[in-house]
């Protein structure tokens, strides 16, 4: 048999999630990384220090005429994201795009539509579906382990950079990834409540969300990024079950049970990050990023369908617009309410 | 090749850097703000013969070592850049867009204060864009450390595999280089990556002590534990171990067994409060 051609990839984007990209690339034998685009020259200039086989551009049409490429990812600014997917999707590429999907849910939603019936892979990055930790509260959570579970109460705190030159691009990117998180594990909404000191893309910023699951469980989310103390994004998950109760945090799972189940004693269990076998073979910056890279890579070759897709980066969308109309409204809003 | 003591007083805690919840990294952001609950620690681990310490140049760190009366009889490793300061500064730009924006604004002044010099013999044989960069940039980053006995000085471990997965030698070879020539000094990779970085460097011909995590539970141990402790084995190259209890999980007793028949050269141990001082490097005295 003939060995698989490689994944050529190139990447549109050079700042934090460009660079890990490439270098989460470059570190994986199925896949080579074959140029970058980005329209900072003096950055360029600087990188190409780095990495001296790799071809630089600063326009994107120029890497798409001269490199010949199969795999995109889109590591730009939100806005780009649609007028990027239009052109490309006509290259017949595999295209990743760095979270959220796009800058509003109309842009979203264009996008999965170009999308439809296309053979390519198309993903989205979020990443808690490659944490061992998120991955072993889903099981618990899906097994039953709290017998009935009604309500959970979420939070996401964070200490946004004085010196951030982006506030709308992190406050969009760490929202979208919790409400990722929310919806991996729970399931869509059916719709939500939201209030806030200012909008979703303002500075001043915290936001609480009441989120009915069409589940028939009931959420209480708090997010804020101006907290001191959260120099990385605290995220955590209280459930409340019939049979006992769940902390779900990025460094650990609590576990409280009123009776012994599912192998679980009675009264507390505590399972750190390192009492669970993480798959990672590479670490870089943080858990679940070489495996949501690799995943797709690994998605591309196969023609498999992508762990986030851009359906369910849709579906984020229109929750964070859902929230912006409740904001606006003072009222509920049903999520099936954003077309 | 420089030995290092073979108990070494890591930082992480004094620096807001904590495994095992949010919670704790608060308590020690807001702890470890103030200078003096960092001198008795630095006391403690002195005073227990522990005379190495392993830092970036955190800002609490630094006023700690001041104020510290045995400062200038401690061994410091000093760890560059200072990747979590980068980070906190520079969500969107990363670690190394932070570096490379620094690198920029630092140009200047290295035109006017400082100069190539000790560096003529190496220039001739590697890039030297890439020399003079990475010369600005550790230049900046060491000048802090100026007033203290530096005898290793450690590249960050995000930044060591950021070069790993560019597979451009080049970048230890500069590191290397600079660290030996420049500072004098023995130069050190830190790992997330111990079993991808060691083939590496043995097929580079590359040879410097190495620090990557090691510890009973496998965290952080990539790609995997065995492939770890299979390469640990038959190593001559000085591996340094870190993240020995495995992020806060084990407790001395229970982590150190793992440890003591390793073909480990030093153990870098990071402590969160005086009593905790008192016991963990206790154990680590009597068992290493």
């Amino acid at each position: 048999m003939l060995p698989q051609a490689k994944t050529k990839v190139g990447i549109i984007g050079f700042g934090k999630r460009g660079i890990l990209h490439a270098s989460l690339v470059n570190i994986n034998p199925e896949a080579e990384w074959k140029a970058v685009c980005d329209p900072d020259e003096q950055s360029l200039a600087l990188m190409k220090i780095f990495y001296p086989n790799i071809s630089f551009f600063s326009d994107k049409d120029e890497m798409l005429e001269k490199v010949n490429l199969n795999t995109i990812f889109i590591c730009s600014p939100d806005s780009t994201h649609l007028p990027l997917v239009t052109q490309l999707i006509k290259k017949d590429m595999n295209i990743f795009v760095e979270n959220p999907l796009a800058e509003s849910f109309a842009s979203s939603k264009q996008m999965v539509n170009l999308a439809l019936d296309r053979k390519n892979i198309f993903s989205v990055g979020y990443y808690s579906p490659f944490k061992v930790l998120f991955q072993q509260a889903k099981i618990l959570f899906e097994n039953g382990i709290l017998d009935k579970v009604k309500r959970y109460r979420a939070s996401l705190h964070y200490t946004l950079p004085q010196s951030s030159h982006s506030y709308e691009r992190i406050i969009m990117n760490r929202t979208s990834s919790f409400l990722y998180l929310l919806y991996w594990l729970f399931g869509p909404a059916k719709s939500l409540y939201a209030n806030a000191s200012g909008r979703f893309t303002t500075v001043e910023s915290a936001v609480s969300l009441v989120l009915d699951h069409s589940s028939g469980l009931m959420g209480l989310a708090d997010l804020s990024w101006n907290r001191p103390g959260y120099p990385r994004p605290a995220a955590k998950i209280s459930l409340e079950g019939t049979g006992g109760t769940l902390d779900i945090s990025e460094d650990s799972l609590k576990l409280y049970l009123y009776k012994k189940r599912g192998g679980y004693d009675r009264g507390w269990t505590t399972i750190h990050r390192a009492d669970l076998p993480s798959p990672s073979k590479f670490y870089l910056c943080e858990e679940g990023y070489y495996e949501g890279n690799s995943s797709f890579l690994k998605n591309c070759s196969g023609n498999k369908k992508s762990t986030a897709s851009w359906e369910d980066g849709l579906e984020i969308m229109r929750m964070i617009e859902a929230a912006d109309l409740s904001i606006d409204s003072n009222r509920e809003v049903l999520l099936n309410e954003v077309k | 090749m420089e030995k290092f003591d073979r108990i070494i007083l890591g930082s992480n805690a004094f620096e807001g850097v904590g495994y095992l919840s949010r919670v704790q990294t608060r308590h020690y952001l807001e702890f470890f703000s103030k200078r003096e609950n960092i001198i008795p620690i630095l006391e403690a681990s002195f005073n227990l013969g522990i005379k190495s310490f392993m830092c970036s140049n955190n800002s609490n760190i630094l006023s700690a070592l001041e104020d510290f009366k045995n400062s200038s009889d401690l061994s410091i490793l000093a760890v560059i850049p200072n990747a979590y300061e980068y980070a906190r500064e520079s969500t969107e730009k990363g670690v190394l867009g932070a570096i490379l924006s620094r690198a920029k604004e630092i140009d200047l002044y290295r035109k006017v204060r400082m100069g190539l010099r000790a560096l003529r013999k190496i220039q001739g044989i590697i890039t030297k864009d890439l020399l003079t960069l990475l010369t600005n940039l550790m230049d900046f980053e060491m000048a802090s450390f100026h007033p203290y006995n530096v005898t290793g000085v450690i590249l960050h471990g995000q930044v060591t595999d950021l070069a790993l997965s560019s597979g451009n030698r080049e970048i230890f070879d500069v590191y290397q280089d600079i660290v030996r020539e420049r500072y004098k000094v023995q130069p050190i990779l830190a790992t997330h990556n111990f079993g991808t970085l060691l083939p590496k460097l043995m097929e580079w011909k590359i040879n410097m002590p190495i620090l990557a995590s090691f510890n009973k539970k496998g965290f952080i141990m990539k790609p995997s534990q065995t492939e770890c402790e299979q390469l640990l084995e038959k190593t001559d190259y000085y591996i340094i171990a870190k993240k020995v209890l495995a992020g806060g999980r084990l407790n001395p007793e229970e982590a150190f067994p793992y440890l003591s028949d390793k073909n480990i050269g030093s153990f870098v141990l990071g402590v969160g409060s005086l009593s905790e001082a008192y016991h963990t490097l206790s154990i680590a005295k009597s068992t290493f």
